[in-house]
C-alpha cells in the first residue's frame, strides 16, 4: 500500500513552498502532542509509557542486574520490538544502533552512577515495545510502507523511563579491591536512590560544582527535509514525500552526536528521495536548540509528578 | 435480563396470545453489550456477534440486535465497515488483477472494480477491448484514491464498485483522511462544496477527501455532483457570462468527451493557492476535532466546527486535545441553540 501520485504530488507541493503547509497544520518547529506516564511497570525499575493522539504507543521498561565489570560499552543493553515486525530487519537493527549509540556516548557520569565497586557495576537493560497505529492498517507482516520512524517518541521514553529509574542502596563495602565480597543490598524499595537525582533543592542548581549531576539522558529529534523546510516529528505523509530524513541528538543543554541522515521513506520508492544541502543541517541543529530545552522541561514536569505520585506508594 | 421474548413472528401462523403480548417488548433497536444474555430460547440460530453458553444466547459485541427469520445477529456499533449497495464510498487500489481492481474500503474483504465498472477513456458507450485490459494500470494503479459507489455485494459479504457515472472516479488536488466508519452520518447527499473553495467527499466507510473546489468551468462540464447550493452558484455564473448550450444539463456527448484519459490523470491543478491549500487543513483538523470528541460528521457540523476554528488562528494549535474539545462543545452548543 502506498499514497497515491496525486496525493504525494500535492502534500509535496504544501511543504516545499516557501510558506510551508503541514498536512496537520502544525508549525514546522511543532512536535505532536504526547500522554506520558511513567513507573507503571511494578516490577522494573523504571518504565514509561507514551502515546501519541493517532494511537501510537512505546512502552519501556529498565531492569538493572549486577554483573562483573568487562567493559563500558557493555553496560547497556536496548532491545527493540516494533509491533510483531521481525528483529532482524535492517531499519529495526539500525534504529537500535542509533538509540543504543547516543545512550552509550552520552550517558551520565560517564557511567559513574552504575558503579557500585572496584569489581561490580550494574548492568542496564533497556526493553522497548513500541506499537505502532498503523499495525492494523498493515496487510502483511512485512508491509512496513505505513510505519512511523519511532526514533524520537522512543527517545523520549528512555529519557523518562531513566529519570524514574530507581537502584538499590548498597550496603556492602564498595571497596572491595583488596578483599573480595559480593556486594549486598538495601532491599527496602523506599530506600533506593535514582539514577538521574532530581534537582527538587533549587540549592543544587546554583551550586555549579555539581551540574555534572543534574544531566539528562540524550533525546534524538527526527527532522524531515523537503527542499529548503525543515519539519521536526515529522507525521507518515510527510515521512513519504520527504527529501531525506535528519536525526540529531541532544543531552545537557546542547546538540550531540548522533548528527546523521537517515532514510525515511519505508515505502521504498525512491522518486522523493534526494538528499539534503549542508545549510539544512545548520538550520536543522538551530531549530533542535531552540525547541529541545522545552520538550526536556515539559518531560521533567512528567517525571516530577510521577514520581511524586500516590500510585508507586500504593503498590509498594 | 433477558431481552428477546418473543419466540415467533407476527407471520408465523402458530403464534398465540401470549406472545403477541410480549411483542412490544422486543424491538430492534434495542442495545445489548458484550456479555449481555439476548435470550434463552433455543429456536434462534445463532448469527454473527452472539456466542452460547448452553441453551443461552449471549451478545459478544457491543452493538443492536438484528433477527432476520429465525436468524439472530448483533450488528456492531463500531467496527469495520460493512458495505451496502449504493452507499457511496471512497477506495484506495491495491492491486491490479486480471480485469478487476482490489480496493481497499475499510471492510472486512477488500472490495473488488471491475474493468466493466469503470468510465472507459474515450466514452461511456464503448465496449471494453483487449487494449483496455492491458492498459489498466494507466487508468488506475496501485496506491490511487477513488470515488465509487458499491454496485452489489457477494455472497461473502465483500462488494462490488462502479465508478460509472461522472460524479465518481480518481480524486486529485487535495488531502485524505480517515475517520471510524461510525461517526460518519448517512445521508442522501455525500459530496459538499463548502465555503472557502473546499470540497469534500464523506465517504460512508469513514474514508474522506478534502480537495480543492473544481473552477466553475470545469465543475459545469465533469462535476454533477454539485449539491443544490452549487447548482444555484453555477447557474448564477453561468447568466453572468451569457447563455452557454447545455450548461444547465448533462448530455451524452459531453459524457464522452469528458471520459478521455484526463480524467485518470495524476495531474493536481497547478493554481492551488496557499490560502486554499490552509483552508483545506483547518477543515482537516476541524473534522478530527469532531472525530477525537466521537461527534457524528456531517455538512452542518463540519461548517459549524470550521467556524468555531477560525477562533484559533494559527493551525497548528487546532491539534491539542483541548482546542478540539472547545470546538466539539461549541458545535454541540450550537446545535442546542438552533434546537436541530
Amino acid at each position: 500500500m502506498s499514497f497515491s501520485v496525486s496525493e504525494k504530488d500535492y502534500l509535496y507541493q504544501s511543504l516545499s513552498s516557501k510558506t510551508p503547509i503541514r498536512p496537520d497544520g502544525r508549525k514546522s518547529h511543532q512536535l505532536r502532542g504526547i500522554e506520558a506516564s511513567i513507573n507503571f511497570l511494578p516490577n522494573s525499575n523504571g518504565s514509561s509509557r507514551i502515546r501519541l493522539s493517532d494511537g501510537s504507543e512505546v512502552i519501556i521498561s529498565i531492569k538493572s542486574k549486577v554483573v562483573k565489570m568487562s567493559t563500558l560499552a557493555d553496560l547497556i543493553e536496548l532491545d527493540l520490538t516494533i509491533d510483531n515486525l521481525r528483529d532482524d530487519l535492517t531499519f529495526i537493527s539500525d534504529w537500535t544502533n542509533i538509540l543504543r549509540n547516543s545512550l552509550l556516548r552520552n550517558f551520565a557520569d560517564k557511567f559513574e552512577c552504575l558503579k557500585l565497586t572496584t569489581r561490580y557495576y550494574f548492568k542496564l537493560y533497556v526493553d522497548v515495545l513500541f506499537l505502532s497505529s498503523s499495525s492494523n492498517a498493515r496487510t502483511t507482516k512485512t508491509d512496513t510502507s505505513f510505519l512511523q520512524n519511532p526514533l524520537s517518541m522512543i527517545s523520549f521514553g528512555i529519557y523518562l523511563a531513566l529519570k524514574s529509574t530507581r537502584l538499590p542502596l548498597l550496603i556492602s563495602n564498595s571497596n572491595d579491591k583488596d578483599i573480595e565480597e559480593l556486594p549486598t543490598f538495601n532491599d527496602d524499595w523506599s530506600s533506593t536512590v535514582l539514577l538521574y537525582p532530581q534537582d527538587e533543592d533549587e540549592e543544587i542548581k546554583e551550586n555549579n560544582t555539581t551540574s555534572q549531576n543534574s544531566s539528562s539522558p540524550p533525546l534524538l529529534f527526527v527532522l524531515s527535509v523537503v527542499k529548503n523546510n525543515l519539519f521536526i516529528d515529522p507525521s507518515i505523509e510527510e515521512q513519504e514525500i520527504s527529501d531525506c530524513g535528519l536525526v540529531i541528538g541532544w543531552c545537557s543543554g546542547k546538540v550531540v552526536s548522533p548528527i546523521e541522515s537517515l532514510n525515511l521513506n519505508q515505502s521504498g520508492s525512491s522518486e522523493y528521495i534526494k538528499g539534503m544541502h549542508g545549510q539544512n543541517i545548520i538550520e536543522g541543529i538551530k531549530m533542535i536548540e531552540n525547541v529541545a530545552a522545552t520538550v526536556s522541561k515539559g518531560l521533567d514536569e512528567i517525571v516530577k509528578d510521577g514520581n511524586n505520585s500516590v500510585f508507586m506508594d500504593s503498590i509498594f | 435480563m433477558e431481552i428477546i421474548t418473543i419466540s415467533k413472528f407476527n407471520n408465523n401462523k402458530g403464534l398465540n396470545d401470549e406472545d403477541e403480548e410480549m411483542e412490544d417488548v422486543s424491538n430492534n433497536d434495542q442495545i445489548v453489550t458484550p456479555g449481555e444474555l439476548i435470550t434463552e430460547d433455543t429456536v434462534w440460530m445463532r448469527g454473527h456477534g452472539t456466542f452460547a453458553l448452553g441453551n443461552k444466547t449471549y451478545s459478544s459485541v457491543a452493538g443492536t440486535i438484528l433477527k432476520v427469520n429465525k436468524l439472530l445477529s448483533v450488528k456492531p456499533l463500531k467496527g469495520r465497515y460493512t458495505p451496502e449497495t449504493g452507499d457511496h464510498i471512497i477506495g484506495r487500489v491495491i492491486e491490479v488483477g486480471n480485469r478487476r481492481w482490489k480496493v481497499d474500503i475499510g471492510a472486512r474483504s477488500d472490495a473488488v472494480l471491475l474493468l466493466g465498472s469503470v468510465n472507459l477513456p474515450g466514452g461511456i458507450l464503448r465496449r471494453k477491448s483487449d487494449t483496455d485490459e492491458l492498459t489498466m494500470r494507466n487508468m488506475l494503479k496501485e496506491g490511487d484514491l477513488l470515488n465509487c459507489e458499491v454496485q452489489s455485494l457477494f455472497q461473502d459479504g465483500s462488494a462490488s464498485l462502479h465508478t460509472r457515472s461522472l460524479k465518481y472516479g480518481k480524486l486529485k488536488n487535495g488531502i485524505f483522511l480517515s475517520v471510524p466508519r461510525s461517526l460518519i452520518i448517512r445521508s442522501k447527499n455525500h459530496s459538499f462544496v463548502l465555503q472557502g473553495n473546499v470540497s469534500i467527499i464523506l465517504g460512508v466507510n469513514g474514508y474522506i477527501w478534502i480537495y480543492k473546489t473544481p473552477t466553475v468551468d470545469n465543475r459545469l462540464k465533469t462535476d454533477s455532483t454539485a449539491s443544490t447550493a452549487s447548482k444555484l452558484q453555477s447557474g448564477v455564473m453561468g447568466r453572468q457570462s451569457g447563455y452557454q448550450v447545455g450548461s444547465g444539463s448533462v448530455s451524452l456527448t459531453r459524457l464522452e468527451e469528458e471520459s478521455s484519459w484526463e480524467i485518470y490523470s495524476d495531474k493536481n491543478d497547478e493554481n492551488i493557492s496557499d490560502a486554499i491549500r490552509s483552508n483545506i487543513i483547518r477543515y482537516r483538523n476541524a473534522i478530527q476535532a469532531l472525530a477525537h470528541s466521537q461527534i457524528g460528521i456531517n455538512e452542518s457540523r463540519i461548517n459549524m466546527a470550521y467556524e468555531a476554528s477560525m477562533a484559533y488562528g494559527s493551525l497548528g494549535s487546532l491539534t491539542e486535545p483541548e482546542v478540539m474539545e472547545n470546538i466539539s462543545n461549541d458545535v454541540l452548543n450550537g446545535e442546542k441553540m438552533r434546537g436541530s
